[in-house]
């Protein structure tokens, strides 16, 4: 489990990482998410060690990066957005360099061989890095990153470069890794985060601006929880039958989308699920219900919506706020 | 550490770095003493010595440290070895002893000079054993 409390990193002036604080439990998979430059790699490099932060604590499994390094590294698995590949070793002597490079005590045979089952690798083991294709690579420095079985993995966007096949391998691996072990995951694929993810954590320009999981964030930010219905049928008749449905607060015509088919867009009692007596109500009275959609924001929506608008002045620079 | 250590010295091996320096090492003392020693017959080892610490220092340690850190730093492998539990003075410390082995053995050609020499008299000159580790510390 990882502790970040009040981090921040300055490189001269410019402040990529301002006073962010946030927690994860064990078995929890939290989602990185921020525009390019806005502090994620770098603040994965801290957690690491990979760099110092200019104030702020780091507290991996309880144990402070600053206090006790090499214990604390000895608990992370990461896999950074370029994989650390020596190029002129091949997989099964780099793999074997990692080993050692961790100190594992697990049979080395076997766990090396359970990798590299795991991540598709076995075709490759006796080839050279440096003829891999990036596919390869990239499955190569996932392998590096799972070997001791560490109990934190941080993952910077582990999915790039691979084609759709290896990237639902990938998820679903990720998401039963996240049964056992903590996970960072920073993607720009939104839907994958989505997908795997319980919680979510948006950066914008060194601060963190969300932090929850998808659902109650689609909850916070969505003013509209309005549903669009597509039914056909007379429009007269089916308003008149719409206001009869309970939950339904307010219902307005959007106008003809195909022949005979208009759209409604529906506003919910507060609180209110009627889309069980919508669909009983017109199936009775034989009007087909043609398509059902929230107008909720969804993840993309929100993550722009959060990360379009820069930060004022004065607190971009990083300096005490009132 | 050792983890380090072997692989930087594998690494010296599967380049040709390895193979030059030993072969430039060899190939210099094998001269010096064929000129010095075995020409003039003399068990002074001295002149081997002082010849081999112009190519030492100027080229061989160089050529064998340079690459240690920078290459590191430029592949981005750096933040492997950083982020593991070996601290920075065990990859310091496992690249210099993989150095060090190279350059002893590039130097061991030295001992064959001498054991030749042993055989009709005492061979002289050791005061100059010294400058090699000290050359090798200056260069790391």
């Amino acid at each position: 489990m990882i502790e970040v409390q009040n981090l921040t990193k300055r490189y001269g002036s410019h402040c990529a990482v301002n006073d962010i604080s946030f927690k994860v439990e064990e078995g929890e998979i939290l989602g990185f998410l921020g525009p390019n430059g806005a502090g994620k790699s770098t603040t994965m490099n801290i957690l690491t060690g990979y760099l110092s932060a200019s104030s702020g604590t780091v507290k991996i499994n309880g144990i402070d990066v600053l206090d006790d390094p090499n214990k604390a590294k000895s608990n992370i698995g990461y896999l950074p957005e370029l994989p650390p590949l020596y190029l002129d070793m091949t997989v099964r002597e780099y793999l074997d360099f990692v080993y050692d490079l961790k100190k594992c005590t697990i049979n080395r045979r076997k766990h090396i061989a359970e990798i590299c089952r795991l991540m598709h690798i076995e075709d490759v083991y006796g080839r050279l890095i440096k003829n891999l294709s990036k596919g390869y690579r990239q499955r190569v420095g996932f392998a590096q990153a799972l070997i001791g079985n560490p109990p934190v993995l941080i993952l910077d966007e582990p999915t790039v470069g691979l084609d759709p096949k290896q990237i639902i391998e990938i998820r679903t691996l990720i998401k039963n890794l996240g049964k056992h072990h903590t996970v960072i995951l920073s993607s720009h694929i939104l839907p994958e985060v989505e997908a795997v993810c319980d919680r979510i954590v948006i950066i914008n320009e060194g601060r963190i601006v969300a932090d929850n999981t998808a659902a109650n964030l689609s909850a916070e930010f969505s003013s509209d929880h309005r549903l669009l219905a597509r039914i056909a049928g007379d429009e007269q008749r089916v308003y008149a039958l719409l206001k009869h449905v309970p939950g339904i607060a307010d219902i307005t015509t959007l106008g003809e989308r195909e022949t005979g088919v208009f759209e409604y867009a529906l506003e919910p009692v507060h609180g209110a699920d009627f889309r069980r007596p919508l669909f009983t109500t017109l199936a009775k009275e034989g009007f087909p219900l043609l398509g059902l959609k929230s107008m909720e924001m969804s993840l993309e929506e929100i993550f722009i919506s959060l990360t379009r608008e820069k930060l004022p002045e004065a607190t971009r620079k990083g300096g005490k706020r009132k | 550490m050792t983890a380090v250590f072997k692989r930087e010295f594998k690494t010296f091996f599967t380049s040709p770095i390895g193979y030059c320096v030993i072969a430039l090492m060899f190939g210099m003392t094998g001269l010096l003493f064929v000129n010095y020693n075995l020409y003039y017959l003399t068990p002074d080892l001295t002149m081997v010595f002082q010849g081999l610490q112009m190519y030492m220092l100027l080229l061989v340690l160089p050529i064998l440290t340079m690459r240690l850190m920078s290459d590191d730093k430029r592949q981005k492998t750096d933040q492997l070895l950083l982020t593991s539990p070996v601290g920075l003075t065990g990859i310091v410390v496992g690249k210099f002893l993989a150095a060090l082995l190279l350059f002893a053995i590039s130097c061991s050609m030295t001992l064959i000079c001498a054991v030749i020499i042993a055989f009709k008299a005492t061979p002289t000159g050791w005061s100059f054993w010294a400058i090699t580790p000290v050359c090798c510390c200056s260069a790391v």
